[in-house]
């Protein structure tokens, strides 16, 4: 302290935001604490979002967002729509800040919920987000065919859309207001698992219905 | 936080010349004083110093002006753990292998407590030391990863501000987040 010129030039530029408390959470900067969030496993956030409100808001704000579930049917009703209350409410919250990364898995073996999609939504409330990179994964069959909510308008703002399907794809068709080349599609049904494709390889503008 | 009266080894450790950084800096071999906020002075090798963008930018702008840098933020303890990394990435630097690198990397963030690692964070982040605000971050990760709400909190030291009333419902309208944790 005996040098207040140095003292000034090395805490001006950083803010000293030292916690008065003992939250070592709390105290960090909101860019490092979304830094850890970024290395998290599925919902952890989640949980680290429900040990304090002041948690709760940074998780909210975290550009890095990863959920997994896998319902059995006969558990299915209450905790599906609660996971599901639960991720559009904390998508909505974000009030359209930018999400780097989505990722979800959503493995429901009840047919109703598959008929309601979710996801869509999910995918949606993304989109106004301006996600960067969407990874997704849910089960498909006969009655819940692959279709994604995204238009071309969204193709510039995603930088990688990824998913994956679990179950029997029989039959599927995309969104129609998507141009998909047909070599596109035919690497889509190649592999049931693991699909992976980035837009970047879209031909742009193109509108042959698969 | 431990007052300079206890920790005896800290400066001793600091001090003793490494012979390992002397032989890559021959030419220069010049120290830098660093004063921690709870008024400790760490005598590095200005290659250690160098690794610590705050610190370089800071003779940077005022080249002359020299002997012990304040840093107002950063007490000892944490400090002399980051001077720990910073003299192993140095090795690093003469000689780039990633996979010892790595080694190394997570050597380093094994032997440390949680506290070691949460007290780093703010020293790395404002000592603006990116690698090891990296490990860090990944290390602090993946040690909350997988566990309970209790155990976070505890992990951070974050205070829990719902009622047990809110605390009551989050459990219960949440229940898929709260499958599969680990034991504490």
């Amino acid at each position: 302290m005996e040098n207040p010129s140095k003292f000034t030039v090395l805490s001006s530029s950083k803010g000293n935001n030292v916690p008065d408390s003992h939250d070592r959470l709390g105290g960090l900067p909101e860019h490092v604490v979304h830094h850890i969030i970024s290395f998290l496993g599925a919902n952890d956030i989640a949980r680290l979002s429900f040990a304090s409100k002041g948690c709760r808001q940074i998780c909210i704000s975290s550009p890095y967002l990863y959920f997994d579930v896998d319902f059995a049917s006969h558990e299915c009703a209450t905790k599906c729509s609660q996971f599901k209350e639960f991720l559009s409410k904390f998508l909505r919250s974000r009030n359209g800040q930018l999400i780097q990364l989505l990722r979800f898995r959503w493995l429901c073996d009840s047919c109703e919920c598959s008929n309601e999609r979710p996801y869509d939504s999910w995918i949606c409330d993304a989109l106004g987000c301006n996600v960067k990179e969407l990874d997704i994964g849910y089960r498909i069959d006969e009655q819940n065919r692959l279709a994604l909510p995204i238009s071309a308008n969204w193709l510039c703002f995603l930088e990688v859309a990824r998913t994956e399907f679990a179950g029997l794809l029989h039959k599927f068709h995309l969104a129609s207001n998507i141009g998909f080349s047909r070599g596109l599609i035919a690497e889509i049904i190649t592999s049931l698992w693991g699909i992976y494709w980035r837009l970047g390889s879209l031909p742009a503008a193109h509108h042959s219905k698969g | 936080m431990s007052s300079s009266a206890e920790n005896p080894t800290l400066t001793t450790e600091i001090t003793k010349p490494s012979t390992e950084i002397a032989t890559e800096t021959a030419q220069s071999a010049k120290k830098i004083n660093l004063k921690t906020s709870d008024d400790q002075i760490f005598e590095v090798e200005e290659s250690v110093a160098m690794e610590f963008a705050t610190v370089k930018s800071f003779f940077e702008d005022a080249p002359s002006s020299t002997d012990t840098v304040p840093l107002p933020n950063v007490p000892a303890k944490p400090f002399s753990q980051v001077i720990e990394f910073c003299k192993e990435q140095i090795k690093f630097k003469a000689n780039p292998d990633e996979t010892e690198k790595k080694k190394s990397n997570s050597e380093f963030v094994k032997e440390k407590t949680n506290e070691d690692l949460v007290e780093m964070i703010p020293v790395a982040n404002y000592l603006e030391i990116k690698d090891l605000l990296d490990v860090l971050n990944q290390a602090v990760a993946d040690r909350i990863q997988n566990r309970s709400v209790e155990y976070v909190r505890s992990f951070f030291g974050i205070d829990n501000d719902f009622t047990s009333e809110e605390e009551a419902l989050l459990r219960e309208e949440h229940a898929w987040a709260f499958e599969d944790v680990d034991e504490d």
